[in-house]
């Protein structure tokens, strides 16, 4: 399933504001790509243009190319870019008037799935795969609220998986979440990379380290450097790099 | 100061600044005069006559005449609650309110002032010259018992009209009022059938047709809608410049609502009493049948003398010099002998 | 010294809010209760049958309310699925599809239409509208709908559908931003949420938008309902003041408030007095029902986004 995706010259635009600049960047398969930097450095715009989220917000606009599979993002219809490229977002966001078994089915019957009993078992393969099936097996068809913060994100990841995506975005996942959620989550990505191509926003350090293949650090719209996370927690070759991790930047 | 002082000075004031300034030769006259004013309520069909005539009278006596027009029935409540000097009613008092006036205040003497008529208006575009009808016919359209315009009866009465194929639509008045009155009157001097089935009121059961508020919402009503028919105030008809139609009377003639048809049935009556007020469907070749005098009511007895004899002032004025200026604005003045009844009410109760 | 002055107002302010209130109270005590006396009389002449009696002749003194209820229901209703299909529809194209130009035109003309008095609503009403639905409208709807009772019968422009219309106008700038105030209010990150699965824009407004609104908006609806019961003098204008109960839309009715300003100032006898102080008596109960269960909804929904 999984396929790497590479970013060509990306730059991004609330307004007249510029917020990306020329962003080149490859994230391959089966691997985590982390992307870290300071607050307002541009992460969250960056992977929004992923999915092209980005241009949803009014007056939004981007240029550059994303490729996914020898396919130019940008030249195909959204809606199916986004099918492609599933999304979790930073504070857990089910949809509040569905069920349990409703939200993992929602990106199912939007495309159209209507038979029960593939959605049945697509909503139950996306819970496992996101280690909730064992806590929510018997409260499938309760609201949500029900469940704690932790399971509400697990369960957005469950309900991002199942419409089979080739890449999964996780935007600081865990940073709303109490340490052991945020665990779990981790465990979660370390999990599911075997098949996807993973995009992980972050700004715990540690957690770049523990989990990437590959880490990418951003300062205000610049990707200023790329690499292993040993190459780039250890040897930084950017001298803005050395900053940021010293604590001396921003 | 002393408050009772202030308040003088104000009032002086106040009244100084709204008169007119008063001439020498009738100064000491009107120095008491103009702190008089007298109150009244009532009829809005007789508003644009009474505020002609109520001016013409301040200008004469320097006497102001208030009058608010409300509704009849709001003339007579006002009576009732005896916040006015006088109201002023298109149906006189009637048992139940008699009763509460009696009570309230003393017995009520009520006599008319003048004299109006109903037309039959309509809306039939193609249709240029007067309709004639006749009391059956009115009564079976607004009975709903004929459905459209083109309908054999109406043509047999009207053999030179080209009369459209059109639905017949009843408009009647939704507020309770004088005028619907008068016409259910009329109808039930016609029509045993109406007598009994919708009786005579300010507000009946109608059986067919729609609601307008007020003479204007009425006229609003019959000018929009094509194929409509309704009566209204003949004064009010003609203004609003609607098509009315002839009316066959009790000679078999066919007469249209104007000043000689409506004195003619109003002499058809030497005796009019709030008891038996009704004229209409009235004899007499050139009679116009749907007519009605207008009332004002006041307490026979009166707590103060000096309203007492300015109200009767006032009133002698009204049905006396008052009545030249009715024609002009289209209303009919009261017959000689109407007018010479209110006289003799007027000497023999308060002199 | 300074603590103490400032406590000092702060209990002035409690108690002058507390009077406030309390004459609030004794407000509308008194109106209920002056409203339950002058109709006393109707009240024990009558009893239940005045609600459910369907004759209204002050000539027979036969005072049933019936008629009025009805009207007031029905046209009230037409009004508010008018108000609320097109409202919602204009307010999901106002929050959803972001030409700020036009939707800046729009508010400013929505806040124009919702400052027009009434009576102009009902000259336009009587002089567009009616013959408008007598000579197209009505029989249009006849001659396609014509087997349904409720499209049947004599066109007269005039009658409930048009009460009915002219209401659900009236009522629609007030739901139109009540709705849009409300899909605002609905967290961007369930939006994007919605967009992330692959959701178009309508299917986002069906699939989490209107869901997270659905209660409220039914408030807002319920609000305007109650507004539209005691609408007045538009409605008398066009809804041919005629104490009847037809099946047809395009027959006349009456309204409780209407037939109140229309016969009040005539009415002589003391049983019809009180039996229109009794007809404003059933409005004043109807109309709080309505508002009462449109608060309750929109607490709730409130009370459930809090939860969430
Ligand atoms: N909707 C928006 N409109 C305008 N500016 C925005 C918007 N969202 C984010 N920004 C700006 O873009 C910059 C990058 O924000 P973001 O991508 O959220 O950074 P990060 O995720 O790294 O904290 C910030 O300066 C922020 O103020
Ligand atoms: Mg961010």
């Amino acid at each position: 399933m999984g396929k790497s995706l590479i970013v060509e010259t990306l730059s991004a635009f609330y307004g007249k504001q510029q917020i990306l600049r020329h962003v080149s960047m490859t994230m391959p398969e089966h691997q985590v790509t982390t992307i870290i930097g300071p607050s307002g450095s541009g992460k969250t715009t960056f992977v929004r243009c992923l999915n092209r989220l980005h241009e949803t917000t009014p007056n939004a606009h981007m240029e550059g190319s994303v490729w996914l599979d020898h396919q130019n993002l940008y030249e195909l219809d959204p809606i199916i870019v986004r099918r492609k490229v599933g999304m979790v977002f930073q504070a857990p966001n089910p949809f509040p008037t569905k069920t349990v078994y409703e939200n993992v089915a929602a990106g199912l019957r939007l495309n159209g799935i209507r038979n029960k009993s593939i959605i049945s078992e697509q909503v139950e393969k996306s819970l496992q795969l996101s280690s909730l099936w064992n806590e929510v097996k018997n409260s499938l068809h309760q609201p949500v609220w029900n469940l704690t913060r932790g399971q509400q994100q697990r369960l957005c990841i469950a309900r991002a998986l199942a419409i089979e995506p080739s890449v999964l975005i996780l935007d600081e996942p865990s940073s709303t979440l109490d340490p052991l959620s945020a665990l779990k989550i981790e465990e979660l990505v370390e999990d599911l990379k075997s098949s996807y191509t993973i995009v992980l926003v972050t700004h715990n350090m540690q957690q770049a380290a523990r989990v990437a293949d590959l880490t990418a650090l951003f300062l205000e719209g610049e990707l200023v450097e790329q690499g292993s996370p040993a190459d780039l927690f250890t040897r930084p070759r950017d001298k803005r790099t050395e900053d940021y991790l010293t604590g001396r930047f921003g | 100061m002393n408050w009772k002082v202030t308040v003088l000075v104000i009032l002086s004031f106040l009244v100084s600044s709204c008169g007119i300034p008063a001439t020498t030769s009738q100064g000491a006259v009107t120095a008491k005069s103009k702190m008089m004013q007298l109150t009244g309520t009532g009829s809005t069909f007789v508003d644009p006559l009474l505020s002609v005539i109520f001016s013409e009278y301040y200008q004469a006596t320097s006497t102001e005449v208030n009058y608010q027009p409300i509704s009849s029935g709001g003339g007579i409540g006002q009576i009732i609650a005896k916040t006015v000097n006088f109201g002023v009613t298109d149906v006189p008092f009637n048992h139940v309110e008699m009763v509460s006036a009696v009570q309230s205040g003393g017995p009520i003497e009520e006599m008319p002032i003048t004299l109006g008529a109903e037309a039959i208006v309509y809306h039939l575009p193609q249709v240029s010259t007067p309709l004639q009808l006749d009391g059956q016919l009115i009564t079976d359209i607004f009975l709903g018992k004929i459905h459209r315009w083109n309908n054999a009866s109406i043509a047999r009465l009207n053999p030179d009209v080209k009369l459209p194929n059109l639905p017949i639509r009843v408009i009647y008045r939704a507020d309770a009022s004088g005028t619907t009155y008068q016409f259910t009157d009329y109808l039930s001097h016609i029509s045993p059938v109406w007598k009994s089935d919708v009786g005579v009121g300010k507000a009946v059961s109608w059986p067919v047709g729609i609601g307008g508020k007020g003479n204007a919402g009425v006229a609003m009503a019959v000018r929009s809608i094509p194929g409509a028919i309704s009566y209204l105030e003949f004064s009010f008809a003609k203004s609003s410049h609607l098509q009315f139609s002839w009316i066959k009377n009790r000679s078999g003639k066919f007469v249209g609502p104007n000043f000689s048809s409506i004195t003619a049935a109003a002499n058809q009556s030497n005796i009019i009493t709030p008891e038996n007020f009704s004229i209409v469907n009235a004899p007499g070749r050139n009679s116009y049948p749907i007519c009605a005098y207008s009332w004002v009511a006041f307490y026979r007895i009166q707590q103060s003398p000096i309203i007492k004899s300015e109200l009767n002032q006032m009133l002698r004025w009204l049905v006396t010099k008052g009545q030249t200026y009715a024609r002009q604005l289209g209303y009919v003045p009261l017959p000689k002998r109407i007018r010479q009844t209110d006289l003799s009410l007027l000497r023999g109760n308060w002199e | 010294m300074n603590k103490f002055r400032k406590h000092d107002s702060d209990r002035l302010f409690a108690g002058a809010l507390l009077s406030f209130a309390l004459i609030l109270v004794l407000f509308i005590f008194v109106i209920i209760s002056v409203l339950i006396e002058r109709s006393w009389k109707s009240i024990t002449t009558f009893g239940f049958s005045f609600l459910t009696g369907q004759t209204w002749n002050p000539l027979r003194h036969m005072y049933g309310s019936l008629p009025f209820l009805y009207g007031t229901l029905i046209s009230s209703l037409i009004g508010l699925v008018l108000a609320t299909v097109v409202g919602g529809g204009t307010a999901i194209l106002l929050t959803q599809f972001n030409h700020l130009r036009f939707v800046k035109l729009a508010t400013f003309l929505l806040d124009v239409l919702a400052t027009i008095p009434s009576v102009v609503y009902g000259l336009w009403g009587l002089f567009v509208l009616v013959p408008w639905l007598r000579n197209t409208g009505e029989p249009f709807l006849k001659a396609t709908l014509g087997f349904v009772p409720l499209f049947s019968g004599q066109v007269w422009g005039v009658g409930l559908l048009a009460a009915g219309l002219i209401l659900g106008i009236m009522m629609l700038p007030t739901i139109i931003s009540v709705v849009r105030k409300l899909m605002d209010q609905v967290p961007q990150e369930l939006q994007d949420g919605a967009i992330a699965l692959g959701a178009t824009r309508t299917e986002k407004v069906r699939m989490v938008v209107l869901p997270y609104a659905r209660v409220g908006i039914l408030g807002a609806v319920f609000l305007s309902f109650g507004r539209a019961l005691g609408e007045t003098i538009a409605v008398t204008m066009v809804i041919g003041n005629s104490p009847t109960i037809s099946s047809s839309l395009f027959q006349p009715g009456d309204s409780l408030a209407s037939v109140l300003v229309t016969q009040f100032l005539e009415a002589s006898t003391h049983l019809y007095l009180s039996s229109l102080y009794e007809i404003g008596l059933v409005l004043l109960i109807v109309a709080v029902l309505f508002h009462s269960v449109s608060k309750f909804l929109v607490w709730r929904v409130s009370e459930r986004a809090r939860i969430a």
